[in-house]
């Protein structure tokens, strides 16, 4: 079974996903083009420089590789400043982009690797760095996203790509000082994504003391604010005495102070890139000097599958676990029992796992039973809505609003899922869509009957766990998946259709999504009052029809003189005359006011 | 007469001597300000300028001892230097913590006040009765280190630059040199030096003698050379048997004073030997006197107070950090405009469908007087009928 599954794996390759990270000018294309031993990758300006350089690269490989940008917020195009290099706009901040290259390695067994290297141009570029943590933390949740809405829909697509990143290369920065406020920041929010290695680039900056100091310095700085990077283990029942030994070396030797170069050159017979200084040459793969072959071979060799399983049964079931029980807690009654099976199911994990697991289950009970009284006080906000015609009207308004923008997010996701999936969307009528905002409750209600033994499963197949958290280390690794409440609060899977259970949305759009929403609950209670009091009015006018009609009856009955004829008249016409009053005023006088006029009627009709 | 009697010189030739002699007792003040991000090697380039261990590098065992400081500081370290006999009083003016934020926007700020600051001061003290004891921390000379990342200038190093450059005699120098091969160098150098032009930042360039071959010659090896390339270092190595200031790697010994390997010379020379003199006197002449100009212009300077109070405002007005915080009021302000706005016109509509619905309620019931007053008329009649 397990040989059939290489074998497959080998036709189609290994998919791998690299994120390459850190300040301008660390060295990072240098060391894709290093790593890959093929000027693949073009430096800032390189084209604007050397003119025409596009087309002998292509020329040159084999594989062609497409850069794809993904998002970019500035007002400047930060992917353009790789191709051109302008002095004139040079002090506007450049925003960030996020680029994606994939390039095919075959491996000297004849193994195919998928090397996707996703660059972020524009990181710690701008005066205000946060957008570009934010920015990539969004990339990284998206792909996880993506792999989740695929994994619980009905018909998965058979040629799904897995674009969740493996690793993270973080380029420190050769200061000699130790890690700054934004490195510490970026490695922290990313490590909840993704397998963080940090490197330090441009080690030809270091003499070998300094080298040691600095990398002294980062593992201080790592220990002290629990950067969660990422760990070379073995299993505690792992027997091959080398495998021991080459972790061991390899955690030892963390941080990776690397030395990459673009410039070919041959030393002592031997083909490989070189650094020419004019008081030296450096080789990149003399291991005494530089990292650089260690780390290549971990990349794309030793540790390569090991990346891919943290990724997939820790990092994303961590995530996963948080994004369902958000909703599996949507209702009381399943909260009590999916624990329970939670629970149960723990103590084949490790300790360190169950703590995290029970932890986070505990603040997920929490927030649960807040979030259910917001759900109830809403439907009963939209039970009430119902009443009242006019009410209804404005929601729809605003719903359609609220359709409008959901349209917007929904599409690029769409475009994504394959063809075969939107023709099934296509079945349902349109309506559905609409109505499901009103029906959300219950629909949540109704997929989460499902959902209890995915999750047992997920954490069945999650043993692995116990890989990563026997250190000490990973107690403040664990640590750090504990998200803040409202942080919880926002990724609340709100929207539950039944062709695509989970349409997860962007963070930034999510929380646009929750501020609209609050606006509408306040507005909708408002009215709900406001229509509560028109229906007790309403109420109050029949009642005294009523009286006017029996009064009239009686009237009638007893053929009562001129005289009574004329008071009824003056009592409706007084009863007229409280109502005009009553449109010029408040609400609360308006009650008053019809309750006296009231009450003078049945006075009137006593002494009748 | 005796045609060959050559009267003996009056002596004004001798001033510039007892000039001199006047100097050499005084000595001279010499300010230098090291800018930049941090780990660039500015400690390291200080102690290797005068060949002392002036300022200690930071201990790394310290840093945790004071949480991650968000702003930038002043440090000043004043040195006393003598070379033969000839004193001079350096003040070092460090800049730690610039660059160092995840948000390092208007972080320029404080160095750009402490520039003005410095002005301020003598200028405050130059107006004072007595002037003997004028203390002048005015900057001669700032050294921006820009970060050898091969590509460019960041926005926040243009910024600054141009900050500092309309304060003070900017040098923009790439630091730790020793990572850029020289092709890698030649097209970094050529870039910056575009973005200077184009961004018009004003660096100091020497003064060119057109009477002096060999100073002419200097000076425009020095502007060619911009911005210098420096390497730094405390140790020295023995190269052909020399012992030189260098750094060693395990492919080769960097020689600081190598002209192949940095510019350190040149800007050595162009601080201390040839131009110091000029970078003083330039501060003081050009610096100052725009200073001047513009305090004069903006402000009556008799009103000392005033311009306290003023730059106290400018202080506030341009924190950081009261920055963000009004920044956030304003947002939730209008935020909370907002919400309150939708809540008025949801209330208006209401109060409107509520008076609809009550004028429709008042026609019916007008309506329905009006039936009943029908029947009452009727019921008068047949009572009139029946009464006949």
């Amino acid at each position: 079974m397990t040989g059939y599954i290489r074998k497959k794996d080998n036709r189609r390759g290994i998919r791998f996903n690299l994120l390459v990270t850190g300040n301008q000018g660390t060295g990072k294309t240098t060391f894709i083009n290093s790593l890959l031993d093929q000027n693949i990758l073009p430096h800032r300006y390189q084209y604007n420089n050397k003119g025409n350089n596009i087309n002998n690269i292509n020329s040159n490989n084999k594989t062609i590789p497409k850069t794809i940008t993904y998002s970019n917020i500035s007002a400047l195009n930060a992917i353009d400043l790789n191709n051109s290099f302008d002095p004139t706009n040079s002090h506007l901040e450049p925003g960030i982009a996020i680029t994606e290259t994939s390039v095919e390695i075959i491996d000297d067994d004849n193994t195919k690797i998928l090397l996707t290297i996703i660059d972020t141009p524009g990181f710690g570029d701008n005066f205000n760095n946060n957008i570009c943590i934010e920015e990539i933390c969004n990339f990284l949740e998206q792909q996880f996203d993506l792999v989740l809405a695929e994994e619980t829909k009905v018909k998965r697509n058979p040629r799904f790509e897995d674009t969740r990143i493996h690793c993270c290369l973080y380029f420190i920065e050769p200061t000699g000082h130790g890690l700054k406020e934004f490195d510490i920041q970026s490695m922290i929010k990313f490590s909840k994504f993704v397998n963080i290695l940090p490197i330090i680039s441009r080690a030809d900056s270091f003499t070998i003391d300094e080298l040691k100091k600095f990398k002294k310095n980062i593992l201080l700085d790592i220990e002290k604010f629990k950067i969660p990077i990422f760990q070379f283990q073995t299993d505690d029942d792992e027997t091959d005495i080398d495998l021991i030994e080459e972790s061991k070396y390899l955690s030892n030797l963390q941080p990776f102070a690397i030395i990459t170069s673009d410039l070919e050159g041959i030393i002592n017979d031997k083909k490989t890139r070189i650094r020419k200084y004019p008081w030296g040459i450096i080789d990149i793969n003399d291991t005494n000097v530089s990292d650089f072959p260690i780390l290549k071979s971990v990349l794309l060799g030793s540790q390569l599958q090991e990346l891919k399983d943290i990724t997939h049964d820790f990092l994303y079931e961590n995530y996963r676990t948080e994004k369902l029980s958000s909703v599996v807690d949507l209702k009381n009654n399943f909260t009590d029992s999916t624990s329970n099976e939670f629970s149960s199911q723990i103590p084949s994990m490790s300790n360190l796992a169950e703590i995290a697991k029970s932890q986070s289950m505990a603040k997920f009970d929490l927030q649960a039973k807040r979030s259910n009284i917001d759900e109830l006080s809403e439907s009963l906000v939209k039970s009430t809505i119902d009443e009242s015609n006019i009410i209804k009207e404005e929601e729809e308004e605003e719903e359609e609003e609220e359709e409008e923008v959901d349209d917007n997010q929904e599409k690029p996701i769409e475009e994504q899922v394959e063809e075969s999936d939107i023709g099934n969307i296509t079945n349902t009528p349109q309506s559905v869509h609409r109505e499901s905002l009103h029906s959300e409750v219950s629909n949540a209600s109704q997929s989460t009957l499902i959902k209890p033994s995915i999750i047992n499963r997920s954490v069945t197949n999650s043993p692995q766990l116990s890989i990563n958290s026997n250190n000490t280390n990973n107690g403040s690794f664990i640590g750090n998946f504990q998200v803040p409440q409202s942080q919880i609060d926002a990724k609340k899977l709100r929207k539950i259709s039944d062709t695509v259970p989970y349409m997860l949305r962007h963070e930034t759009i999510r929380s646009k999504h929750a501020k609209l929403e609050e606006l509408e609950r306040q507005s909708a209670i408002e009215l709900a009052k406001k229509a509560e009091e028109l229906e007790r009015k309403a109420r109050e006018l029949k009642l005294r029809e009523s009286i006017l009609r029996e009064r009239l009856e009686q009237s009638k009955a007893k053929s009562l003189t001129s005289n009574s004829v004329v008071s009824v008249q003056s009592d409706v016409q007084s009863g007229i005359q409280s109502v005009t009053q009553s449109e010029n005023l408040d609400n609360d006088d308006n009650e008053v006011k019809t309750e006296t006029s009231s009450n003078k009627f049945i006075d009137s009709t006593d002494d009748n | 007469m005796n045609e060959s009697y050559i009267p003996e010189p009056i002596g004004i030739a001798n001033l510039p001597n007892q000039r001199y002699k006047l100097v050499l007792k005084e000595g001279s003040t010499f300010t230098l300000m090291v800018a930049g991000e941090s780990g660039l090697g500015k400690t390291t380039f200080i102690n290797t300028l005068f060949q002392t261990n002036l300022k200690p590098t930071k201990d790394s065992r310290n840093r945790f001892n004071s949480p991650i400081k968000k702003t930038v500081e002043i440090e000043i370290i004043k040195a006393e230097l003598e070379e033969k006999n000839f004193k001079l009083n350096l003040n070092i003016i460090d800049t730690p913590g610039f660059g160092d934020n995840i948000n390092n926007n208007l972080s320029w700020n404080s160095i750009i006040e402490f520039l003005d600051d410095q002005h301020l001061s003598f200028m405050k003290q130059e107006s004072q009765p007595d002037r003997s004891k004028i203390k002048d921390l005015r900057v001669h000379a700032c050294l921006y280190f820009i970060k050898p990342t091969g590509h460019t200038l960041k926005p926040l190093d243009i910024i600054t630059m141009k900050k500092l450059s309309s304060r003070v005699n900017l040098i923009p120098v790439i630091g730790k040199a020793d990572t850029l091969t020289p092709n890698e160098m030649l097209e970094f150098k050529k870039r910056i030096r575009e973005i200077i032009e184009i961004q018009e930042i004003k660096i100091y360039s020497p003064p060119i003698e057109i009477d002096d071959q060999a100073a002419t010659e200097h000076a425009k090896q020095l502007i060619e050379s911009m911005p210098f390339s420096i390497i730094g270092s405390e140790n020295k190595y023995e190269v052909n048997n020399v012992q030189v200031y260098g750094r060693k790697f395990p492919w080769g010994i960097v020689e600081v004073e190598n002209d192949q390997h940095c510019d350190f010379r040149k800007l050595r020379s162009l601080l201390l030997r040839t131009n110091m003199l000029d970078l003083i006197l330039s501060t003081n002449e050009i610096h100052y006197e725009t200073f001047r100009n513009k305090m004069m212009d903006s402000e009556d300077i008799s009103e000392v107070n005033n311009v306290d109070k003023d730059k106290l405002s400018d202080k506030i007005v341009n924190n950081p950090e009261f920055i963000e915080a009004e920044k956030r009021l304003k947002r939730y302000f209008a935020e909370q405009l907002r919400n309150e706005d939708q809540r008025f016109k949801q209330w208006k509509q209401n109060i409107h469908t509520e008076k609809n619905r009550l004028n429709h309620d008042l026609a019916q019931l007008q309506s329905q007087m009006k039936k009943l007053e029908e029947e009452v008329r009727l019921l008068q009649e047949t009572k009139k009928t029946s009464m006949v």
